[in-house]
């Protein structure tokens, strides 16, 4: 369209890369304190800040069934107030040295994060040892938790987004665990007390069972080792037994789940039985995910997106879990294309058993997984959470070093099986968020039809 | 990245106990360079890790769209990301993605932004693309319909099948209803409908010239190298004629009353309470003590409206505070959801009393300490990634007008004072100054679903 660079420059060379930089992998080394409590400490200090993790193997796995979402008020009142300081003052201490807590808890674990600058390094470590071992369950707190909770589960209603992704988790894992959102449902939350929250903390709040993880800018080797021990010191208690779930049965024929929605665009989703997260598969899975919906450039965003234009964007992704966790593909169309995009995104999930990865497909999938671990581990929070996922799963100290090898190695035969294993299209299951009432008849054509409700609840036509 | 391992065993000897260690961020070191075509480079060396970040902006937003062409900015920048002579659709994603990259674009009020992070032995590859589309763009009917469509599916996905969506989007217009920021960055259905091929080659021939871009790069690259690179791929293209300046800005606080409307929203099931009231462009004085003022207020369960309206009257849900401040004058917003059975006058009536309070008792020593170490803590947060690095580059670049001010900014916000606090809460924080939006769940007839049971 306009003028072009100098003549000298041939724009249809395609630059080409130098030598692959050498990226160097974080590297720990455990110490159990006096009371039990593993330390694994990362030097990074390229900036004066440092990002802790203190995970705690359990989390809504372990909550009673009746009493689901135990673990996520569990962890979300540690904040609420200690043996020493109320809520305000929790959070007064918190926010005045700038520290940023957050609190995750899935149905594997628990993970508390801290991020503070150096300099607050003594005061911020202090803080997460007393919420952690000292917490007081007030009761007007965990009432006042127990409405957040509420509220969020009531406006998650208004979200089809949420109500996609809820809905889907009942449709793969039905009564299992993972059915259910990891931070419980209106009719669990609502029997929730102090005690309850006590007890869970009691079991499974202990040092033994725990890890503290360390990354950035921290004090001298010995002199950190001795503060933690005097901060950590008076935290006892062996490990409690955990809660080991039973492996989901996969699908036992392709379900839809219809949920009623008039908006401009429908909520799509596909999902079935996946992997475990410590399964030897797991590399060839991601490289197979990675040709059907992982990428950008993968086939659900290439069709729906690039092609149709239907859509922002389309993706998938496997979630490896203690058990088997789930596969999900996901996209959010045009309402008047609903029925069109489902059968599209089928199409594409069968496209991998009938055409096999081409030779770009699969060394860009195994490129984009491998030249990507520098980013990876570029900041104090990403190594963190690296390790803290290291941790939860127990995956060896060598995995990261291993992992590109790993990622190399995966043959276009395995990305086949794994695609024949995983992406059974006769064992997954369809929710469509949109207008399924006018469509009755095109999703029976795909599948054993059931209408729900934005909670799951079966609903009628 | 230096990654050392720390041995914490007992048998190390050395005890390093009691040495002062680094405070605060180093500071940030860059350089700059020009190109005969007056494109800018400026350049961050950081070798921690093996990666480079590029990130081009473009001086055009939102701000300069053509009246009937709202969205049209944002628009384009998709159409970036499609086909140039080089490049089939698809390839550009592949080439990033296949190189362990990863990449985006962003459109604003102020800027068009595009990025990519890649290993650093990958440089040549960014310069490629982004040279290609600066100077190659290729616009079809049928990219560009496409595309169109694209992003209508984002403006539904974002706001249209969204609960409050509308009324962000409403209070954003509302605020900014007297200049260039009179409208949202994501447009109307209609205007984006009414937007033709004609219109992206005139759009790229005005803004899209190398005279109204920045690159900056930040990552393990030496300045030599990407000088060599600059040359390479920038260096022939021809400069362009200066895009015009935009209308000056009306003067703020405004003092023409307060703006109030209702949007009915049949996604939402609890109303919301939607303030803004305009603020001074981002570089001006006293853009510093109201972000920490904004701070105070909402950042942090111990923050005041948290405090106040959530905790001990347990009448909201959810609020929040936040600066939009732009390069022309922006907004301060204050929003809440109601708690069940709270009504939005009630949830009013509890903000109205926090910001008298701000004006009337002032904020405490301690209280602004807190925020100030915040920003502190902040400031390490913007600076983690090479990328958030080119961001920050920009940013000041752009907004500030002086890339130099990121090693002394954090200082202008350790002078403010309690005194200024409560100066422009008085000044902006005034009804004369507001522009309110109620959001109303719409009746149950009209609601998405089907009740639940």
């Amino acid at each position: 369209m306009r003028a072009r660079g100098p003549p000298t420059l041939d724009r249809s060379r395609r630059p080409v890369s130098g030598p692959a930089p050498k990226i160097q992998l974080p590297r720990f080394e455990r110490l159990p304190l006096g009371n039990e409590l593993t330390l694994l400490a990362v030097r990074h200090d390229d900036l004066p800040e440092v990002s802790v993790r203190l995970v705690i193997p359990s989390g809504a796995a372990d909550d009673h069934r009746d009493r689901a979402g135990t673990a996520l008020l569990t962890a979300r009142a540690l904040t609420e107030g200690t043996e020493e300081r109320s809520a305000h003052e929790v959070a007064q201490a918190l926010d005045f040295i700038g520290a940023r807590l957050n609190v995750e808890v899935t149905h594997d674990g628990t993970i508390l994060s801290l991020a503070f600058l150096s300099r607050v390094f003594d005061e911020a470590i202090e803080l997460l040892a007393e919420i952690v071992s000292r917490p007081a369950f007030e009761e007007s707190e965990v009432d006042r938790l127990k409405d957040k909770r509420l509220d969020e589960i009531v406006s998650g209603r208004d979200e089809p987004r949420i109500v996609a992704n809820l809905n889907l988790a009942g449709a793969i894992f039905g009564d299992h665990p993972y059915g259910l959102s990891a931070g419980g449902v209106e009719e669990t939350v609502k029997t929730l007390s102090g005690a309850d929250l006590r007890e869970f903390h009691d079991r499974y709040y202990r040092p033994a069972a725990a890890t503290l993880v360390l990354v950035g800018d921290l004090p001298g080797s010995e002199e950190l080792a001795k503060r933690l021990e005097s901060v950590f010191s008076g935290w006892n208690g062996d490990a409690a037994a955990q809660t080991t779930l039973p492996d989901p049965d996969p699908i036992a024929a392709r379900r839809i789940w219809a949920v009623d929605w008039s908006g401009p665009q429908s909520e799509l989703r596909i999902g079935g039985v996946g992997i475990a997260r410590l399964d030897p598969v797991y590399p060839a899975v991601k490289v197979m995910n990675s040709i059907v919906g992982g990428l950008f450039s993968s086939r659900l965003n290439m069709n729906l997106r690039e092609d149709k234009g239907w859509t922002y964007g389309a993706s998938s992704r496997f979630e490896g879990r203690k058990q088997r966790g789930p596969f999900r593909a996901a996209t959010a169309v045009d309402a008047q294309h609903t029925a069109a995009a489902v059968r599209e995104m089928l199409s594409e999930i069968e496209s991998m058993h009938t055409t096999p990865p081409t030779r770009e497909e699969l060394e860009l999938a195994r490129n984009a997984l491998t030249l990507s671990m520098p980013r990876l581990f570029e900041t104090v929070n990403q190594v963190a959470a690296r390790v803290g996922d290291q941790v939860i799963y127990g995956l060896p100290e060598d995995y990261w070093e291993r992992y590109s090898d790993l990622v190399r190695d995966v043959s276009a035969a395995e990305v086949h099986d794994a695609a024949v294993r995983y992406l059974d299209s006769d064992r997954l299951a369809v929710v469509v968020v949109g207008p399924v009432a006018e469509l009755k008849e095109e999703l029976a054509e795909l599948g054993d039809l059931e209408f729900r409700d934005v909670d799951g609840r079966p609903a009628s036509a | 990245m230096r990654v050392k391992a720390v041995v914490i065993a007992a048998l190390m000897g050395i005890v390093v106990a009691g040495q002062s260690r680094a405070q605060d961020a180093p500071p940030l070191k860059f350089e700059t360079f020009v190109l005969d075509n007056g494109m800018t480079f400026i350049v961050h060396e950081d070798h921690s890790t093996p990666i480079a970040a590029v990130n081009v902006w473009y001086d055009v937003g939102s701000a300069n769209e053509e009246p009937g062409r709202s969205g049209f900015a944002h628009l384009f920048e998709h159409m970036l990301f499609e086909e140039t002579e080089q490049l089939s659709p698809g390839d550009f994603k592949r080439h990033i993605l296949g190189a362990g990259g990863t990449y985006n674009g962003t459109t604003n009020q102020d800027r068009t932004a595009y990025y990519e992070t890649l290993p650093s032995n990958r440089l040549n590859l960014a310069f490629w693309l982004e040279s290609e589309r600066m100077a190659n763009l290729r616009v079809t009917q049928d990219n560009f319909d496409r595309e169109r469509e694209v992003v209508k599916e984002e403006r539904r996905m974002r706001v249209d099948n969204q609960p409050y969506q509308n009324g962000v989007l409403t209070l954003d217009t509302l605020i900014n209803d007297w200049g260039p920021y009179d409208h949202s960055v994501i447009g109307s259905m209609a205007d984006l409908e009414s937007a033709t091929v004609g219109d992206v080659t005139s759009f790229y021939a005005r803004y899209y010239v190398p005279n109204n871009a920045t690159v900056v790069v930040a990552g393990d690259v030496t300045v030599d190298q990407v000088r060599e690179m600059a040359d390479e791929y920038f260096g022939g293209m021809p400069r362009g004629d200066d895009p015009e300046p935009l209308p000056p800005f009306a003067e703020v606080p405004r003092s023409d009353g307060e703006r109030r409307t209702t949007v009915e929203d049949k996604f939402a099931n609890l109303p919301a309470y939607l303030a803004g009231f305009n603020i001074p462009p981002h570089s001006a004085d006293d853009t510093y003590a109201l972000e920490l003022l904004s701070s105070m207020f909402s950042e942090g369960e111990s923050s005041r409206l948290f405090q106040r309206l959530v905790k001990e009257e347990a009448a909201a849900l959810f609020t929040f505070a936040f600066l939009d401040s732009r390069v022309g004058p922006g907004g301060f917003w204050v929003a809440a959801i109601p708690n069940q059975g709270v009504d939005v006058e009630q949830i009013e009536a509890l903000i109205n009393e926090e910001i008298e309070k701000l004006q009337t008792e002032g904020v405490g020593e301690r209280e602004l300490q807190k925020a100030k170490n915040q920003m502190r803590a902040g400031l390490i947060d913007n600076r983690e990634t090479v990328f958030a690095k080119t961001q920050e580059i920009q940013h000041y670049r752009l907004y500030h007008g002086d890339v130099a001010q990121i090693n002394s900014d954090m200082e202008r916000y350790m002078r403010i004072t309690t005194e200024d606090i409560s100066r422009v809460a008085n000044k902006y924080l005034v009804p004369l100054n507001r522009s309110v939006v109620i959001v109303v769940p719409a009746s149950s007839e009209e609601k998405p679903k089907a009740a639940t049971s």
